[in-house]
């Protein structure tokens, strides 16, 4: 229903924009069509893959807070951290702008586990939780999306090698 | 849906990997020896399932090839670990693909494979250079 809508206010959004090309050529003064409210971006429905993007960048938070905490632990923890920059990336690339650019390349302060002597713990349990979304969101989703999905669940448990 | 080819190149990555740790176990010693064995009979059970499914879809499950030329001469442990790396990145990249083409339970069946080739491929990266990245972003890709 919302998308049906959605679809429909991009459309009176196109047929707007074509409404005025024609106004300035031919019927001068006349409107063809309504010109709607002038607002330009119409709204685009929620991504199911945004809860997993914000996931993945409050993983990236709790790496640059654990390698931050112990940098003896950096040179272990980094390429684990870049993975899931790259994770993020790929789902925001996924998502339409219109509601991509409304989440910050960074997730908020706070959202970070807490570093302590079981960081280590704390961040495997955090990689299990998101393979576990990843698989779900897999197995409801189509085509090359639920190829991404797989990678990014197979990713993550393979980081619990490195934090075991 | 179009569930047949990839299960067929996905046994087929089985088939190969079989063969690949059969030459490549000899060249490991201790514990990487013991994985490799205990890998090679995971493959095993994972050819026998992907043939049930092929056979439930009416499909005959490809054979394996008699013998697989092998992408380097296999002589010693560090080329052991690269080959057995490389079997498990082509395991992944079959079960990877064969994902959006299933579903239910034979979907999570390909999940859970390209998940433990994963792992695996990570542990043998491991082995060969632990202070190098051992893992990758997009296994199967």
């Amino acid at each position: 229903m919302t998308k049906l809508l959605a679809r429909r206010r991009l459309l009176t959004g196109a047929l707007a924009g074509a409404a005025g090309v024609l106004t300035a050529t031919a019927l001068s003064g006349c409107g063809l069509l309504p010109d709607g409210d002038g607002a330009g971006t119409p709204e685009a429905d929620p991504d199911p893959l945004e809860p997993l993007l914000t996931a993945e960048l409050a993983l990236v938070a709790s790496y640059d807070q654990a390698i931050a905490a112990l940098p003896a632990l950096a040179a272990r923890l980094r390429p684990l951290r870049a993975d899931h920059a790259a994770h993020a990336q790929a789902l925001r690339a996924r998502i339409d702008p219109r509601r991509a650019d409304a989440i910050p390349t960074k997730a908020p302060p706070g959202a970070a586990a807490s570093a302590t002597s079981s960081t280590l713990a704390a961040l495997a349990k955090a990689e299990r939780v998101n393979a576990d979304g990843a698989i779900k969101l897999c197995l409801a989703t189509e085509g090359e999306r639920a190829a991404l999905l797989a990678s990014i669940a197979a990713c993550e448990s393979s980081h619990l090698v490195v934090l075991a | 849906m179009n569930a047949t080819p990839r299960l067929q190149a996905a046994l087929a990555a089985e088939h190969a990997a079989i063969f690949g740790y059969g030459a490549l176990g000899p060249h490991l010693t201790g514990a990487s020896r013991e994985a490799a064995t205990e890998t090679e009979q995971t493959h095993r059970d994972r050819r026998d399932t992907v043939a049930a499914l092929l056979i439930r879809a009416k499909a005959e499950p490809v054979p394996a090839e008699r013998a697989y030329a092998l992408p380097f001469p296999v002589e010693g442990r560090a080329a052991a670990l690269k080959l057995a790396i490389q079997l498990e990145e082509r395991t992944a990249a079959a079960w990877r693909a064969a994902v959006p083409e299933l579903a239910g339970a034979d979907r999570t069946l390909a999940i859970t494979a390209l998940t433990e080739c994963a792992v695996r491929a990570t542990r043998w990266r491991r082995a060969l250079a632990p202070n190098a990245p051992v893992t990758v972003a997009f296994p199967g890709v």
